[in-house]
Protein backbone atom coordinates (compact mmCIF):
# COMPACT_ATOMS: atom_id res chain seq x y z
CA UNK A 1 0.00 0.00 0.00
CA UNK A 2 1.60 2.98 -0.92
CA UNK A 3 -1.91 5.80 -1.02
CA UNK A 4 -4.58 5.94 2.10
CA UNK A 5 -7.02 8.70 1.12
CA UNK A 6 -9.50 9.61 3.83
CA UNK A 7 -12.54 11.40 3.34
CA UNK A 8 -14.07 13.24 6.25
CA UNK A 9 -17.63 14.21 6.57
CA UNK A 10 -19.20 16.55 9.64
CA UNK A 11 -21.07 15.65 12.40
CA UNK A 12 -24.51 14.14 12.10
CA UNK A 13 -27.56 14.63 14.52
CA UNK A 14 -30.38 12.18 14.29
CA UNK A 15 -33.17 10.87 16.10
CA UNK A 16 -33.41 7.03 16.73
CA UNK A 17 -36.81 5.88 16.91
CA UNK A 18 -38.23 2.61 18.16
CA UNK A 19 -41.57 1.47 16.88
CA UNK A 20 -44.11 -1.10 17.47
CA UNK A 21 -47.13 -2.05 16.35
CA UNK A 22 -48.93 -5.43 17.35
CA UNK A 23 -52.03 -7.59 17.04
CA UNK A 24 -53.20 -10.95 16.98
CA UNK A 25 -50.59 -13.39 15.49
CA UNK A 26 -50.55 -14.32 11.91
CA UNK A 27 -54.13 -12.91 11.39
CA UNK A 28 -56.00 -11.05 8.83
CA UNK A 29 -55.65 -7.85 10.64
CA UNK A 30 -51.61 -8.67 11.16
CA UNK A 31 -51.19 -8.91 7.63
CA UNK A 32 -53.12 -6.10 6.44
CA UNK A 33 -51.45 -3.78 9.05
CA UNK A 34 -48.23 -4.99 7.27
CA UNK A 35 -49.32 -4.44 4.02
CA UNK A 36 -50.43 -0.63 5.40
CA UNK A 37 -47.40 -0.38 6.21
CA UNK A 38 -45.17 -1.44 3.72
CA UNK A 39 -47.53 0.75 0.99
CA UNK A 40 -46.30 3.88 3.32
CA UNK A 41 -42.75 2.57 2.79
CA UNK A 42 -42.06 4.95 -0.62
CA UNK A 43 -43.25 8.49 1.12
CA UNK A 44 -41.22 7.46 4.47
CA UNK A 45 -38.35 6.83 2.22
CA UNK A 46 -38.59 10.25 0.80
CA UNK A 47 -39.17 12.13 3.97
CA UNK A 48 -35.74 11.37 5.16
CA UNK A 49 -36.36 8.01 7.06
CA UNK A 50 -34.13 4.48 7.10
CA UNK A 51 -33.95 2.25 9.36
CA UNK A 52 -34.89 -2.00 9.58
CA UNK A 53 -37.90 -3.26 11.10
CA UNK A 54 -39.16 -6.98 11.94
CA UNK A 55 -42.03 -8.71 10.37
CA UNK A 56 -43.08 -11.30 13.27
CA UNK A 57 -46.29 -12.84 12.40
CA UNK A 58 -45.72 -14.84 15.93
CA UNK A 59 -43.48 -13.62 18.43
CA UNK A 60 -43.69 -16.29 21.21
CA UNK A 61 -42.23 -14.32 23.79
CA UNK A 62 -45.08 -12.33 23.92
CA UNK A 63 -47.39 -13.40 26.62
CA UNK A 64 -50.29 -11.25 25.60
CA UNK A 65 -51.94 -12.87 22.48
CA UNK A 66 -53.98 -9.81 21.26
CA UNK A 67 -49.55 -8.55 20.67
CA UNK A 68 -48.12 -11.83 19.39
CA UNK A 69 -48.23 -10.57 15.81
CA UNK A 70 -45.44 -7.65 15.42
CA UNK A 71 -44.27 -5.37 13.18
CA UNK A 72 -41.56 -3.53 15.66
CA UNK A 73 -38.08 -1.89 14.44
CA UNK A 74 -35.85 1.05 14.47
CA UNK A 75 -36.08 4.51 12.71
CA UNK A 76 -32.95 6.39 11.78
CA UNK A 77 -33.57 10.13 11.03
CA UNK A 78 -31.07 12.36 9.59
CA UNK A 79 -31.51 15.94 10.92
CA UNK A 80 -34.83 15.00 12.65
CA UNK A 81 -35.80 15.16 16.21
CA UNK A 82 -38.38 13.03 17.67
CA UNK A 83 -41.97 15.37 16.87
CA UNK A 84 -40.64 15.44 13.40
CA UNK A 85 -40.16 11.40 13.09
CA UNK A 86 -43.88 11.40 14.65
CA UNK A 87 -45.63 13.59 12.05
CA UNK A 88 -43.90 11.52 9.46
CA UNK A 89 -45.11 8.31 10.84
CA UNK A 90 -48.68 9.99 11.47
CA UNK A 91 -50.78 9.20 8.37
CA UNK A 92 -49.83 5.41 8.66
CA UNK A 93 -50.29 5.09 11.98
CA UNK A 94 -53.79 7.16 11.35
CA UNK A 95 -54.37 4.16 8.83
CA UNK A 96 -53.84 1.75 11.35
CA UNK A 97 -56.07 3.02 13.80
CA UNK A 98 -58.74 3.73 11.96
CA UNK A 99 -59.12 0.69 9.16
CA UNK A 100 -61.59 -0.93 10.91
CA UNK A 101 -59.68 -4.13 11.23
CA UNK A 102 -61.20 -7.22 13.36
CA UNK A 103 -58.54 -7.20 15.93
CA UNK A 104 -57.12 -4.37 17.42
CA UNK A 105 -53.52 -3.41 17.18
CA UNK A 106 -51.33 -1.80 19.67
CA UNK A 107 -49.35 1.37 18.32
CA UNK A 108 -46.17 2.37 20.50
CA UNK A 109 -42.67 4.67 19.29
CA UNK A 110 -40.33 5.95 21.44
CA UNK A 111 -37.42 8.46 19.97
CA UNK A 112 -34.25 9.69 21.41
CA UNK A 113 -32.31 12.52 19.85
CA UNK A 114 -28.34 12.37 19.13
CA UNK A 115 -26.39 14.80 18.36
CA UNK A 116 -23.73 12.72 16.57
CA UNK A 117 -24.73 9.86 14.49
CA UNK A 118 -21.54 7.86 14.27
CA UNK A 119 -21.16 7.64 18.29
CA UNK A 120 -25.47 7.15 18.93
CA UNK A 121 -25.21 4.15 16.13
CA UNK A 122 -22.02 2.46 17.67
CA UNK A 123 -23.93 2.75 21.75
CA UNK A 124 -27.30 1.43 19.88
CA UNK A 125 -25.76 -1.58 17.88
CA UNK A 126 -22.61 -3.00 19.82
CA UNK A 127 -20.80 -5.62 18.15
CA UNK A 128 -22.41 -8.61 17.40
CA UNK A 129 -21.52 -12.17 17.14
CA UNK A 130 -20.86 -13.93 13.61
CA UNK A 131 -21.55 -16.89 11.81
CA UNK A 132 -24.94 -17.52 13.03
CA UNK A 133 -26.12 -20.51 11.14
CA UNK A 134 -29.17 -19.26 9.27
CA UNK A 135 -30.54 -19.73 5.55
CA UNK A 136 -30.60 -16.44 3.99
CA UNK A 137 -33.26 -15.12 1.25
CA UNK A 138 -33.45 -11.41 -0.41
CA UNK A 139 -35.18 -9.53 -2.19
CA UNK A 140 -34.64 -5.74 -3.81
CA UNK A 141 -37.93 -3.92 -3.95
CA UNK A 142 -39.06 -0.98 -5.61
CA UNK A 143 -41.80 1.27 -5.02
CA UNK A 144 -44.00 0.06 -7.96
CA UNK A 145 -43.75 -3.11 -5.88
CA UNK A 146 -44.51 -1.28 -2.49
CA UNK A 147 -47.48 0.17 -4.08
CA UNK A 148 -49.40 -3.24 -5.04
CA UNK A 149 -52.71 -3.55 -3.43
CA UNK A 150 -53.18 -4.51 0.26
CA UNK A 151 -54.45 -7.76 -0.95
CA UNK A 152 -51.57 -8.61 -3.15
CA UNK A 153 -49.01 -7.46 -0.55
CA UNK A 154 -50.43 -9.58 2.26
CA UNK A 155 -50.45 -12.47 0.27
CA UNK A 156 -46.49 -12.03 -1.05
CA UNK A 157 -45.73 -11.33 2.57
CA UNK A 158 -47.13 -14.11 4.13
CA UNK A 159 -45.43 -16.62 1.76
CA UNK A 160 -42.65 -14.83 2.25
CA UNK A 161 -42.34 -15.87 5.96
CA UNK A 162 -43.56 -19.42 5.50
CA UNK A 163 -47.23 -19.27 5.39
CA UNK A 164 -48.00 -21.38 8.72
CA UNK A 165 -44.41 -21.55 9.49
CA UNK A 166 -44.74 -17.65 10.15
CA UNK A 167 -40.83 -17.29 10.01
CA UNK A 168 -39.28 -13.47 10.49
CA UNK A 169 -38.71 -11.32 7.77
CA UNK A 170 -35.98 -8.06 8.26
CA UNK A 171 -36.52 -5.46 6.11
CA UNK A 172 -33.52 -3.06 5.29
CA UNK A 173 -34.71 0.35 4.41
CA UNK A 174 -31.53 1.18 2.95
CA UNK A 175 -31.82 2.11 -0.36
CA UNK A 176 -34.11 5.32 -2.11
CA UNK A 177 -33.92 8.44 -3.43
CA UNK A 178 -31.18 9.44 -1.48
CA UNK A 179 -28.90 6.61 -2.02
CA UNK A 180 -29.67 7.20 -5.91
CA UNK A 181 -28.63 11.20 -5.63
CA UNK A 182 -25.23 11.03 -3.55
CA UNK A 183 -24.36 14.53 -2.67
CA UNK A 184 -21.08 15.04 -1.11
CA UNK A 185 -19.17 12.91 -2.92
CA UNK A 186 -21.22 10.05 -0.77
CA UNK A 187 -21.60 7.00 -3.91
CA UNK A 188 -24.50 5.39 -2.15
CA UNK A 189 -26.49 3.37 -4.80
CA UNK A 190 -25.51 5.18 -7.83
CA UNK A 191 -22.97 3.11 -8.85
CA UNK A 192 -24.12 -0.19 -7.21
CA UNK A 193 -22.98 -3.29 -9.89
CA UNK A 194 -26.52 -4.66 -9.30
CA UNK A 195 -28.97 -1.91 -11.60
CA UNK A 196 -31.58 -2.83 -9.40
CA UNK A 197 -30.33 -0.80 -6.24
CA UNK A 198 -31.01 2.21 -8.41
CA UNK A 199 -34.52 1.72 -8.37
CA UNK A 200 -34.96 0.07 -4.46
CA UNK A 201 -36.14 1.36 -1.59
CA UNK A 202 -35.28 -1.62 0.34
CA UNK A 203 -34.05 -5.04 0.76
CA UNK A 204 -36.55 -7.78 2.54
CA UNK A 205 -34.29 -10.63 3.84
CA UNK A 206 -35.45 -13.75 5.33
CA UNK A 207 -33.20 -15.57 7.97
CA UNK A 208 -34.39 -19.24 8.17
CA UNK A 209 -33.58 -21.30 11.10
CA UNK A 210 -34.41 -24.46 9.35
CA UNK A 211 -32.13 -27.17 8.65
CA UNK A 212 -29.64 -25.70 5.27
CA UNK A 213 -30.92 -28.23 2.74
CA UNK A 214 -34.15 -26.19 2.90
CA UNK A 215 -34.81 -23.06 0.71
CA UNK A 216 -36.20 -20.09 1.60
CA UNK A 217 -39.49 -18.64 0.18
CA UNK A 218 -38.82 -15.02 -0.21
CA UNK B 1 -43.96 -14.08 -3.26
CA UNK B 2 -41.72 -10.84 -2.68
CA UNK B 3 -39.84 -12.32 -5.90
CA UNK B 4 -43.52 -12.17 -7.80
CA UNK B 5 -43.81 -8.19 -6.37
CA UNK B 6 -40.67 -7.53 -7.78
CA UNK B 7 -39.67 -9.38 -10.72
CA UNK B 8 -37.16 -7.00 -12.70
CA UNK B 9 -35.36 -5.92 -9.70
CA UNK B 10 -32.80 -8.98 -7.74
CA UNK B 11 -31.59 -9.36 -4.53
CA UNK B 12 -28.44 -8.59 -2.45
CA UNK B 13 -25.86 -10.83 -3.15
CA UNK B 14 -24.50 -11.10 0.05
CA UNK B 15 -27.71 -11.97 1.75
CA UNK B 16 -28.94 -14.09 -0.59
CA UNK B 17 -30.33 -16.87 -1.21
CA UNK B 18 -27.57 -19.40 -2.40
CA UNK B 19 -29.79 -21.43 -4.24
CA UNK B 20 -31.26 -18.63 -6.12
CA UNK B 21 -32.84 -19.51 -9.64
CA UNK B 22 -31.16 -17.59 -12.28
CA UNK B 23 -29.16 -15.56 -10.17
CA UNK B 24 -26.82 -14.04 -12.85
CA UNK B 25 -29.32 -12.09 -13.25
CA UNK B 26 -30.64 -11.28 -9.78
CA UNK B 27 -27.36 -10.74 -8.53
CA UNK B 28 -25.72 -8.45 -11.12
CA UNK B 29 -28.18 -7.69 -13.95
CA UNK B 30 -27.28 -6.68 -16.59
CA UNK B 31 -23.71 -5.99 -16.30
CA UNK B 32 -23.44 -9.65 -15.98
CA UNK B 33 -21.79 -10.39 -19.41
CA UNK B 34 -19.27 -7.44 -19.08
CA UNK B 35 -18.23 -8.61 -15.32
CA UNK B 36 -18.09 -12.44 -17.27
CA UNK B 37 -15.30 -11.13 -19.67
CA UNK B 38 -13.85 -9.19 -17.22
CA UNK B 39 -13.28 -12.36 -14.57
CA UNK B 40 -12.05 -14.57 -17.95
CA UNK B 41 -9.85 -12.12 -18.41
CA UNK B 42 -8.30 -11.92 -15.27
CA UNK B 43 -8.89 -14.77 -13.58
CA UNK B 44 -8.73 -17.75 -16.28
CA UNK B 45 -7.97 -20.28 -13.86
CA UNK B 46 -10.55 -19.64 -11.47
CA UNK B 47 -8.17 -18.76 -8.29
CA UNK B 48 -11.13 -16.63 -6.58
CA UNK B 49 -14.44 -18.79 -6.59
CA UNK B 50 -17.69 -18.47 -4.23
CA UNK B 51 -20.81 -19.97 -5.19
CA UNK B 52 -22.69 -17.19 -7.37
CA UNK B 53 -19.76 -15.38 -8.30
CA UNK B 54 -19.25 -14.04 -11.57
CA UNK B 55 -17.77 -16.58 -13.36
CA UNK B 56 -18.09 -19.19 -10.69
CA UNK B 57 -20.72 -21.30 -13.22
CA UNK B 58 -17.83 -21.91 -15.30
CA UNK B 59 -16.44 -24.68 -12.32
CA UNK B 60 -18.69 -27.77 -10.89
CA UNK B 61 -18.37 -28.34 -7.11
CA UNK B 62 -18.59 -32.03 -6.27
CA UNK B 63 -19.23 -33.52 -3.31
CA UNK B 64 -20.99 -36.13 -1.54
CA UNK B 65 -23.04 -33.75 1.08
CA UNK B 66 -25.60 -32.71 -1.61
CA UNK B 67 -27.05 -28.97 -2.21
CA UNK B 68 -24.49 -27.83 0.44
CA UNK B 69 -21.69 -28.25 -1.58
CA UNK B 70 -20.56 -25.35 -2.65
CA UNK B 71 -21.89 -23.08 -0.44
CA UNK B 72 -18.87 -23.14 1.81
CA UNK B 73 -20.00 -25.52 4.67
CA UNK B 74 -18.12 -29.01 3.00
CA UNK B 75 -15.73 -29.68 0.90
CA UNK B 76 -15.72 -30.02 -2.54
CA UNK B 77 -13.51 -30.41 -5.61
CA UNK B 78 -13.76 -27.52 -8.56
CA UNK B 79 -14.26 -29.43 -11.89
CA UNK B 80 -14.21 -27.22 -15.21
CA UNK B 81 -17.70 -27.40 -16.90
CA UNK B 82 -17.87 -28.01 -20.74
CA UNK B 83 -18.07 -24.11 -21.27
CA UNK B 84 -14.69 -23.85 -20.25
CA UNK B 85 -12.80 -26.42 -21.06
Amino acid sequence: MVSVTVKAYGILPYTSFDFAYSTTADSDTYWTMAAYFHNALPQLVKSGLMGYFWVTPFDAKEPNVTMQGKLYGEWLAPNMNVDQVRQHLAPLEQQIKTANLSDAITVSGNGEEYPDYTKGFATNNPPDTAGIPVRLGSRLLDEQALSKPVSELKDALRNASGGSARWPILGHVIAGPGTWSPRGGIAGGSNAVLPAWRNAYMQMGEYSLAQHNTHVLI
Amino acid sequence: MLRDLAPGMGAYVSEADPTEPNWEDTFYGSNYPRLLALKRRWDPHGVFWYKNAVGSELWEPKGAHGIENGVGQKPVQLCKTEDNL
